[in-house]
């Protein structure tokens, strides 16, 4: 695959990301953000899979099937197995109106494209339009955690999160070493875990959703 | 003697796997101590191979130099003074029902992988190696966190790992960054590692370095608990079994401070020390400038040590900021001096919290009656805390106020002034209230357990030992660390 395709396919790519981070922004439903989710996972699995071809770099593979295996498969099932596990409605009232969330999230995408535009120099290291994308996913990731009072929504948004920032660290030219990349899903699981665990703990003993414990003020 | 730098973690890492199969409270004890003290033998031997031969590297992975060294020595210190507390502290809890006895060989294990996380993260020259361990630090207490599994303590651990966690993911994203920045000027073998990139720093572009030091100080600042990412901090820090509060006060908040350093000694050499120092200073004021009202008015006891926490991390990044040998100087001192106090505070008040059976500080009355040797400690510690000769606190503060000076920072200095200041007259108020006084009849008086004192008083004897005079030994590993950080 030559690099000029390579460019274009992850500038596709990082559209369809963003799409699906759009829709888990304005997701009412637990079961469709956490979809989504996967589903953003399955195009950062593609992105790598594009790269790996593109660059000849064999460890792009095996993170793209890490990315597949992790983010696509295991953390969408412990999300499910937690949901399923607390017996909970999966309807969620967002703090702030949708309409409004969508207006912060068009401003942060074009934010991210404005700040990277005054970086010509990263155009080189970073392949297409990754890096805006990037921070651009970061950020919306953010405000899917800040707009839900719901545990899981909040666990959503982290890890849609952390594909923005996957996402541009496979776009590097020289791409992530591979271990540190491993060393970083295992982060994501190993948090995911004891998140899961909390939350768990809190409904089976109090009752009610972590997020909405508010006692310690001041 | 590199072999040293992969040993140091994997001692605490073995000992706390060993644990699991153990039941015996005072074994578990045994063991914690043993493993921390070798833990405090092992950084003895990398300090002096420091001094004596220079950094040290192995496996391409690790590597100490004297910035490590100061922080590998905090660590060690408080580890081994929160070992010896631990074993009074236990003993109480478990008696009192606090702590149940299954579970003993839990805690006692996943505080051992705490301390290994957390000297992986100092000791990492990879830094992705150094993101992924300060993550697994997050992931271990925030676990010891909640470990009481009440409802306080969870909603504590959860914001905790939920806020550290989307906080840090900023960290990588500065991290990738630098590293394409390290790509792209042509490092190909180990273009992740500081050494590498801190020796070519000159070279990086100073845009990627900029954007991404930005990240790198919002990402890692919310684990130093700089304001205003600091919310999640007063309430971990009060909600965590003591022990495990000393050990998060004192040393990790410090670790992502080391963090911090790293990137600054990478910024400076690409972009000169105006930019990062500027950030640093200007997060350092306004966790000064945030802290204060909250220390004032607080009224639960380890909620305003927490506060005092995000104050004084201020102080280092002020420090830090300031810049220059004599301000980083300065900075490095302060990271061990308040590591210090903060620890010896939070096991004064495990005890006043203990023998009062309340956290807030107008129900502890008396409490030098109650328990001569922690009543005399909680108010040696504030006036340490507060930044009162002899104790060492003052020196660095005193320090960073020279170097300010020098450097020109009035309106800087003049608001740290004015917040010390204010902040004196605070928490000479909170600890006279509490030590002064007749304590209430049905409070018991003395039973001090003799690890506890212990403890404190080894805390005590650096607090003062430091503030009296600067060891030679310690003058050089700080002075050669100024250098590490200023890239000379």
């Amino acid at each position: 695959m030559s690099l000029e395709l390579a460019t274009h396919l992850i500038d596709i790519i990082g559209a369809f990301l963003l799409i699906t981070m759009i829709i888990i922004l304005e997701a009412g439903d637990l079961y469709r953000a956490i979809y989504t989710m996967a589903v953003q996972s399955i195009f950062i699995a593609l992105a790598g899979a594009v790269l790996g071809a593109a660059t000849h770099n064999t460890d792009l593979w095996v993170i793209a099937g890490l990315t597949l295996v992790v983010k696509v498969l295991v953390l969408p099932w412990l999300l499910l197995r937690v949901i399923h596990r607390m017996r909970i409605h999966h309807k969620i009232d967002p703090l702030i109106p949708v309409t409004t969330t969508l207006a912060i999230a068009a401003a942060i995408v074009m934010l991210a494209f404005y700040l990277s535009s005054s970086l010509v120099l990263l155009k080189q290291v970073i392949t297409g339009n990754a890096l805006p994308i990037g921070i651009a996913l970061m950020l919306i990731g953010i405000l899917v955690m800040m707009s839900r009072r719901t545990a899981l929504m909040q666990m959503v948004g982290l890890f849609a999160a952390e594909n923005g920032i996957f996402f541009t660290a496979m776009a590097i030219s020289q791409g992530m070493p591979l271990i540190i990349e491993i060393g970083v899903t295992l982060d994501v699981i190993l948090a995911a875990l004891v998140m899961g665990v909390i939350i768990l703990r809190v409904k089976s003993s109090i009752g009610s959703d972590i997020a909405d414990l508010d006692e310690l003020k001041g | 003697m590199s072999s040293l730098l992969w040993i140091l973690p994997l001692v605490p890492t073995v000992v706390g796997l060993a644990m699991l199969g153990v039941k015996d409270r005072r074994l578990l004890n045994l063991l914690d101590i043993v493993s921390t003290s070798t833990i405090v033998m092992l950084v003895w031997a990398v300090a002096q191979a420091v001094m004596h031969a220079g950094p040290l590297r192995a496996v391409k992975t690790f590597s100490a130099d004297a910035v490590t060294v100061v922080f590998l020595g905090l660590i060690a210190l408080l580890s081994v003074t929160t070992a010896i507390y631990t074993v009074g502290w236990m003993r109480r809890e478990v008696a009192s029902g606090g702590m149940a006895e299954h579970r003993l060989s839990k805690y006692f294990a996943l505080t051992q992988v705490f301390i290994a996380t957390m000297l992986i993260t100092v000791l990492a020259d990879n830094l992705g190696l150094l993101w992924i361990t300060m993550e697994a630090t997050t992931i271990t207490s925030a676990l010891l966190v909640g470990f009481r599994l009440d409802s306080n303590g969870l909603e504590a651990a959860w914001k905790y790992i939920i806020v550290t966690t989307i906080g840090i993911s900023f960290g990588l994203f500065g991290t990738v960054l630098v590293y394409a920045a390290a790509a792209h000027a042509g490092a190909s073998e180990g273009a992740m590692n500081f050494t590498t990139i801190a020796s070519m720093a000159s070279r990086l572009d100073p845009n990627i370095v900029r954007i991404g030091f930005i990240f790198i100080m919002i990402g890692y600042g919310t684990k130093a608990g700089l304001a205003p990412m600091h919310m999640w901090l007063p309430d971990a820090h009060s909600q965590a079994p003591t022990p495990v509060s000393a050990l998060l006060s004192g040393a990790l908040i410090k670790c992502a401070l080391f963090g911090i350093i790293r990137f600054h000694t990478i910024a400076i050499g690409a972009c000169g020390p105006g930019f990062s120092g500027h950030l640093l200073l200007l997060f350092g004021i306004i966790s000064i400038v945030v802290a204060t009202p909250f220390i004032l008015t607080q009224q639960n006891f380890k909620r305003l040590l927490g506060y005092h926490s995000v104050e004084h991390v201020g102080i280092i990044a002020l420090g830090l900021g300031i810049g220059g040998p004599l301000g980083t100087y300065a900075a490095l001192f302060h990271v061990i001096n308040h590591g210090v106090t903060k620890a010896l505070v939070f096991f004064v008040a495990g005890d006043a919290i203990d023998r009062y059976k309340t956290h807030t500080m107008d129900k502890i009355r008396g409490f030098i009656r109650a328990a001569p040797y922690a009543g005399t400690f909680l108010m040696l510690g504030a006036f340490s805390l507060a930044g009162t000769p002899p104790f060492s606190i003052f020196v660095s503060e005193l320090l960073v106020l020279k170097a300010g000076l020098a450097g020109g920072y009035f309106v800087a200095i003049a608001i740290f002034l004015l917040m010390v200041i204010a902040i004196f007259a605070g928490l000479i108020h909170h600890a006279g209230k509490m030590a002064f006084g007749e304590p209430d009849p049905a409070v018991p008086r003395g039973g001090e357990p003799a690890s506890g004192v212990l403890a404190m008083s080894l805390l005590v004897v650096v607090m003062i030992g430091l503030g009296l005079m600067i060891p030679p030994v310690l003058d050089t590993i700080f002075t050669r660390a100024v250098e590490v950080t200023l890239g000379h």
